[in-house]
């Protein structure tokens, strides 16, 4: 089946699926490898990582970027061989307007796939495959209690922040060796960019508009103006878990992030660690960085 | 007077001789050498034109902090407008009482005051360090509320913006100031079966886009008729678009004048302190438009007289991306080089707003038009057309340290400029002051000096 890449949390993958593509959200390989992209001073090594990494997809039928970041916007400038799609994702939400903007965008996605060769989902087709991804989101949730027993020397943390390339998800590892325990995942690819669950009598009335609302009504994230959002989420995630601990994690040149690291500080009431991440050198170097702070949470 | 650039002591010699002559000079005037004891030290180490019109110009910028206090003591509204570059202020001053301005203007600030101010070190502070853009000298203005009054209505784009922006930005807020933020989607061509609006510049875009940032801006409309306690009818707003539209026609015939001029009649420095007056006027619309009025009497007079700078040899530059170390503009004519064409980031702030359409639509477009939301295709492309314009023989791309845009960008318009102009391109990075790498900044710019020479003779 061709597959569409992409890497944004507001791209919905059963958008995707419905009009017959396989939705592939790359979060970057687990080695560094060269690609249409070179490396360069002010690059943000995840774009990097994404872009070459979709270039060695053989059923790739296109990718699709979001204007969530200034990085990937740009990115689909550079990409020449590959048919690309820029997806318009508002930074503004308290209005009706930026949500029918959203709407419009999805509804232009169609358009793109169907050029692709995709085939137009019937009502009925979007909200089959919109459920079944509701349930494997519900899987997914549910998981998140199985494995409950928290010894009383492992340190509860929270991740927050961007995308973890696959390069660098050895940093779980690195957390558990010190004695930590990841007890919230508020990165780019964990559990904060879940989508909503559906409503069921909603996603019936109107497919799209529930499909915009569970994703662009509900996903908090750094790029949002204004971005309180992510901080209500942060508040109320890290007060049910127990969190004694933040860890930020943010990609090299990421000024989303980067911005917030101060803010989220002064605002937080448990220490916090500031991680750069750049997906290519090995994250070793950042293990005193993870090992000192947890040591200093006990 | 020969035209001549000359340095601050210089001018104060000259500023006397003036007076003693009768020199009648404009609310704002005197020597350009007072502004020292506020700190401008950066001041000492410019070269500046020797006109009356220059001196106006400099001393207009220069007492920019003056008028937003004196608009404030006298009961007026003050509106920050960030990151638009062009758009909101002439909505605001299309309503009497409301005075705009740029905060993001502090970017100047580490490089006229020398780093003095102290507002990079605020900004470390508050977590943003030298891998963000110079502008990130705003959040320490606003904190030290030193160089600017605190506005009484804050208004960003966001959106399809710079991430340095709109983080710095979003970083103002979260210390407790309050930001109308409305959005300008990237720029994307119209698709075969959609509406499609030419735009100013000539660029087009999709007519759903131009109808959501129009909606956006209604948003903006209604603060301001909030703030200024009254309503802003089509008419005020026609009249707002025929004043700013003045100031952009006077800005581009000066422009073509000192691009296409066979002698460069007024140095690089003068010129981008000119075009920075069409984005919000330096807080006195009125004022801006005699200060540029002036200046292109003066170029014009020049371009007659067949005086200016350098000689007609000297190697015509285009230049992208306004620098953040103002003499850096000198040292392009130390090196030999003449600027002929700029595309400082605010194309859609000098060209002129349309008057066929409805003035909310026209705004709308305007803002559309911004190079920054577009591709970076778009921005070569006008970049390309331009520099067909002016006869430039070179381009120079000047990356701002740290800005998100211009790692991608600058490359992005080299290849394309390159391949279709088949031009030498040489990209510089400008630091808010460049002291230490003034020796390798030079060389740069007279290597590319001298191999438009070289291809001269081929």
């Amino acid at each position: 089946m061709p597959t569409i890449a992409y890497s944004s949390p507001f791209v919905p993958a059963e958008w995707i699926a419905s009009h017959g593509f396989e939705p592939r959200r790359l979060r970057g390989p687990n080695a560094p490898i060269d690609g249409p992209i070179d490396s360069r001073v002010g690059l943000c090594p995840y774009m990097r990582s994404f872009i070459n990494e979709a270039g060695t997809l053989c059923d790739l039928a296109g990718i699709v970027f979001t204007t969530t970041c200034d990085q990937m916007r740009r990115a689909a400038d550079i990409v020449d061989n590959l048919p690309c799609f820029t997806m318009n994702v508002p930074a503004t939400w308290q209005n009706a307007s930026s949500q029918e903007l959203y709407i419009a965008e999805l509804k232009r996605l169609g358009v793109f796939l169907e050029t692709a060769g995709a085939k137009r989902p019937t009502e009925t087709e979007l909200v089959r495959t919109m459920l079944k991804y509701d349930e494997q989101r519900k899987t997914l949730r549910a998981a998140r209690g199985w494995n409950d027993s928290v010894s009383s020397d492992q340190t509860r943390l929270a991740l927050v922040g961007g995308p973890i390339s696959g390069h660098d998800a050895v940093l779980f590892k690195t957390i558990e060796r010190y004695g930590g325990r990841i007890e919230l995942d508020g990165s780019e690819t964990g559990e904060r960019t879940l989508a909503a669950p559906f409503n069921r009598r909603r996603l019936r009335d109107n497919p799209l508009l529930e499909l915009a609302d569970a994703y662009f009504g509900t996903i908090p994230d750094a790029f949002r103006r204004p971005n309180s959002e992510l901080y209500r989420w942060l508040a109320t995630e890290i007060g049910q878990r127990s969190i004694e601990g933040v860890i930020l994690i943010r990609y090299l040149w990421c000024d989303l992030w980067h911005a917030e690291a101060g803010r989220i500080r002064e605002w937080l009431d448990v220490p916090m660690l500031d991680l750069e991440l750049n997906a290519e050198d090995p994250v070793a170097r950042l293990e005193t960085k993870v090992q000192a702070f947890l040591e200093a949470l006990r | 007077m020969p035209p001549k650039q000359i340095a601050l002591e210089e001018w104060d010699r000259l500023y006397d001789q003036l007076k003693a002559t009768g020199l009648s000079e404009p609310s704002y005037g005197g020597k350009i050498s007072r502004h020292l004891t506020d700190g401008d030290l950066r001041l000492t180490k410019l070269r500046f034109d020797n006109s009356i019109a220059a001196l106006n110009l400099w001393n207009f910028l220069l007492t920019e902090e003056e008028r937003l206090a004196n608009a404030r003591a006298e009961g007026k509204k003050l509106v920050g407008t960030m990151k638009d570059l062009g758009t909101v202020p002439v909505l605001a001053y299309s309503l009497p009482d409301l005075v705009a301005f740029y905060p993001d203007g502090a970017w100047w600030i580490p490089c006229v005051m020398e780093l003095s101010a102290g507002l990079l070190g605020i900004a470390d502070s508050l977590g943003i360090d030298e891998s963000f853009c110079p502008v990130r000298a705003m959040l320490g203005a606003f904190v030290t509320e030193a160089h600017f009054p605190l506005p009484d209505l804050l208004t960003c784009s966001v959106g399809a913006t710079c991430d340095d922006f709109s983080a710095i930005a979003q970083r103002l807020n979260g210390l407790g100031n309050p930001i109308l933020w409305w959005e300008i989607p990237h720029r994307r061509k119209p698709a075969e079966n959609e509406r499609a609006v030419v735009l100013p510049g000539g660029m087009t875009a999709p007519g759903i886009q131009v109808d959501f940032v129009e909606s956006e801006l209604e948003r903006i409309k209604k603060a301001l008729e909030s703030l200024a306690g009254q309503p802003l009818s089509d008419d005020m707003l026609r009249d707002g678009i025929a004043r700013a539209n003045a100031i952009r026609q006077r800005l581009s015939e000066l422009r073509s004048l000192v691009f296409k001029a066979p002698v460069c009649p007024l140095p690089a420095l003068e010129l981008l302190i000119a075009e920075m007056l069409a984005l919000h006027y330096c807080s006195d619309r009125d004022a801006s438009l005699q200060v540029i009025s002036d200046l292109l009497i003066e170029t014009r007079a020049r371009v007659d007289q067949g005086e200016g700078f350098l000689d007609a040899e000297a190697a015509r530059i285009f230049w992208v991306n306004p620098v953040a170390d103002l003499r850096v503009m000198n040292l392009v004519e130390d090196c030999g080089a003449r600027i002929c064409g700029t595309e400082h980031l605010f194309t859609h702030a000098l060209d002129e707003i349309p008057t066929d359409v409805p003035p909310m639509r026209a705004l709308a477009q305007m803002a559309l038009a911004d190079p920054m939301v577009g591709t970076a295709a778009d921005r070569a492309d006008r970049i390309c057309s331009d520099i067909t314009e002016f006869g430039a023989e070179a381009l120079v791309l000047s990356r701002i340290p740290g800005a998100s845009h211009c790692a991608l960008e600058g490359g992005a318009i080299a290849d394309i400029v390159a391949a279709r102009l088949d031009l030498p391109v040489i990209e510089i990075e400008v630091a808010p002051l460049n002291d230490a790498y003034w020796p390798s900044l030079g060389t740069g710019l007279r290597a590319l000096v001298e191999t438009i020479r070289q291809r001269r003779g081929k």
